[in-house]
């Protein structure tokens, strides 16, 4: 570094401004958010001015603007991390258009007193601090201001950089204010040289004048097969290459050549990692988080939402991670948590959102990465009311299409009713007569057997207990259940027996089965 | 290249103003010697508030030279007047100015201002 003033004792004026929530000022300059991504809480708000624009050049100058920010957010990491930014654009009006050149003597007044050959210099632009300030205090609120640009109304190339940063409207101007921006914003330094040198290790991320491997800031980007330190002028291979920091030797930079070092070149890879470093100094990874206490009761058995509003740059996705407890549950914007499967009690749910770009390898301030925790009591639900036990449906008898009569079978000779009370040859030793109706809704279940099952003939005003010998499914008709009956070996009266079966003591239908007399 | 500035600053209070609007934290401490570093304090220099601006003293005068390669030239500005927004913290009573001044191995916050804020 050169020219700093040998000043011993200075002064300068501080004007506090206090944010609260009491009235502003009377007359502000007009602004638009020309770029509008979010609350200027969770962003980085750039603010930019004209000088040297008269009334009648303001669509000049909203035109002017318009083309800057496109030329800016052209370039990474700006442009994938764009929605990181709002822009507001002030309309601040001059009285004459373009900017002081006292090198030939052209005076005009502007607004902000944008003078070249500010410090005998000639391509450098100086504007009016003091004024500068005013009108952002005037137009826009404390959190819009992160970074301060100021665009000055003519052709010839200069600027500046520092608190504000200064371009003309030349065609190189984003250049200069990127590269700016670069300092005030990235803690870049410059990666040129042409000055003496400092003697100590620079503390900019992308300077050192360490030349062991293992030492240098930016080691985890230089791929072991690149000799240390670095010839060559391949650009975007990180290495050490020496000059920067305006040194010409002692001092390394990171690249070849970068945006840090001139005009019209990317940042290259360490000062775009520091870049995005930076936006994360100023932007968490999510917006908003849901539910908006962080401690609160659900009774067990209800399921409670989650959520996050995470930013989305424009070709990678931040990762979202779920834990309860600490045990990961989902990877997803919402979750629900059934707080059936937790006990009564204390637990926890941290939600973890984090940028994995392969831009940024280390991450040692953890920036990149936003967690939020909520402590959860689980507290009894009350006393469940008992589910009461479905009513079965009742056994039903197979009959006749529009008939009373069932579809009885002789078990042996399979013959439809009247059946005789005995069978000579049935196979049994009682002779008696089996016969088989078929049934819904009397199917046995695994664990039971053919016991569950009674049947009864009523014949006239005598009730009759029948034998059940056998249940079991009808193979070929699901749902259908065959039960086989043992005839009684004697009945009086009327021989169309009305025959029902109950099945574990519900009743079936009663129907007609005809009995041959003996 | 780290700056020199002078630690002998004065700072003066122009004119205060109360604004409406909320004043966002930054997520991590980052120091550069381009930089200030503004603390409220409490009573008992109990920290309330803490943020960093760049050091508005500071003017970067850097041009391309005929191969696009960039020179340049820091020029430092020991007067001005320039504005920093606080919050409206009534338990706030001080503010100080701090200048992050390069060791070679950390920063050391050189105090260059102390500003009642509690008049």
């Amino acid at each position: 570094m050169s020219a700093i003033s040998p000043i011993k004792v200075f002064s300068f004026f501080l004007l506090v401004l206090v944010g609260s929530l009491s009235p502003l000022v009377a007359y502000a300059e007009p602004s638009e958010t020309i770029i509008n991504n979010g609350s200027s809480d969770n962003r980085v708000d750039i603010v930019v001015m004209g000088d040297g624009y008269t009334v009648a050049e303001m669509q000049k100058y909203r035109t002017d603007v318009q083309q800057f920010m496109q030329a800016f957010f052209a370039q990474e990491p700006y442009r994938e991390y764009q929605v990181y930014f709002n822009v507001i654009r002030v309309d601040v009006v001059s009285n004459q258009s373009g900017a002081d050149h006292p090198e030939d003597g052209t005076f005009v007044d502007t607004a902000l007193d944008a003078a070249y050959n500010c410090s005998s210099i000639e391509r450098l632009i100086c504007i009016n601090v003091t004024k500068a300030f005013a009108v952002i205090n005037r137009s826009v609120t404390p959190a819009q201001s992160d970074i301060r640009l100021v665009i000055v109304n003519d052709q010839e190339y200069g600027g500046s950089g520092g608190v504000f940063a200064v371009g003309s409207v030349n065609s190189l101007a984003v250049e200069v204010i990127l590269h700016e921006v670069g300092h005030s914003f990235g803690f870049l330094g410059d990666e040129y040289g042409g000055n003496t040198c400092g003697t100590s290790e620079p503390s900019q991320p992308n300077l050192t004048r360490v030349t062991t491997r293992s030492n240098i800031k930016w080691n985890y980007w230089i791929d072991p097969s690149t000799p240390i330190p670095t010839f060559g002028g391949a650009n975007g291979v990180p290495g050490l290459y020496e000059g920067g920091g305006q040194c010409d030797s002692g001092f390394y930079r990171p690249t070849f050549n970068s945006k840090m070092r001139s005009n019209n070149r990317p940042f290259e890879q360490i000062n775009t990692e520091q870049l995005i470093k930076r936006m994360y100094n100023f932007v968490s990874p999510f917006d908003t988080s849901s539910p908006s206490s962080s401690s609160f009761t659900v009774q067990r058995g209800q399921t409670q939402s989650f959520s996050v509003i995470k930013l989305i740059p424009l070709t990678h996705s931040l990762d979202v991670t779920w834990f309860v407890d600490g045990q990961v549950h989902a990877s997803t914007d919402t979750f629900l948590l059934d707080t059936a499967t937790l006990s009564v009690g204390g637990h926890t749910v941290d939600v973890l959102v984090k940028d994995k770009t392969t831009a940024v390898r280390r991450d040692v301030q953890e920036v990149l990465t936003e967690t939020r925790r909520w402590d959860l009591t689980i507290e009894a639900g009350p006393t469940p009311t008992p589910t009461p036990t479905p009513t079965p449906d009742p056994p039903s008898i197979v009959t006749e299409t529009s008939s009373n009569r069932a579809i009885a079978l002789n078990l042996v000779t399979m013959v439809r009713d009247p059946f005789p009370l005995e069978t000579l040859l049935n196979f049994s030793s009682d002779h008696r007569t089996r016969i088989v109706v078929f049934a819904h809704n009397a199917q046995l279940s695994p664990s039971e057997s053919s016991s569950v099952v009674t049947a009864q003939f009523e014949l006239g005003p005598q009730v009759v207990p029948v034998q059940v010998e056998y249940v079991g499914p009808l193979i070929g008709a699901t749902g259908l259940t065959m039960v086989v009956i043992i005839l009684p070996d004697s009945v009086v009266g009327p021989m169309d027996a009305l025959l029902s079966i109950t099945v574990r003591g519900v009743p079936s239908n009663k129907v007609l089965v005809a009995i041959k007399p003996p | 290249m780290e700056q020199r500035q002078s630690t002998e600053a004065i700072a003066v209070v122009r004119s205060s103003q109360v604004r409406r609007g909320s004043l966002p934290k930054h997520r991590s401490l980052e120091l550069a010697s381009d930089q200030l570093l503004l603390l409220t304090v409490g009573e008992g220099d109990r920290l309330r508030w803490w943020s960093t601006i760049p050091d508005p003293r500071i003017l970067r005068a850097e041009r391309p030279g005929p191969d696009g390669t960039l020179t340049g030239e820091v020029i430092f500005r020991p007067s001005l007047s320039f504005t920093v927004n606080i919050p409206d913290d009534e338990d706030a009573v001080e503010l100080r100015l701090y200048h992050p001044r390069w060791s070679g191995q950390e920063f050391v916050p050189v105090l260059i201002s102390t500003i009642s804020i509690r008049n």
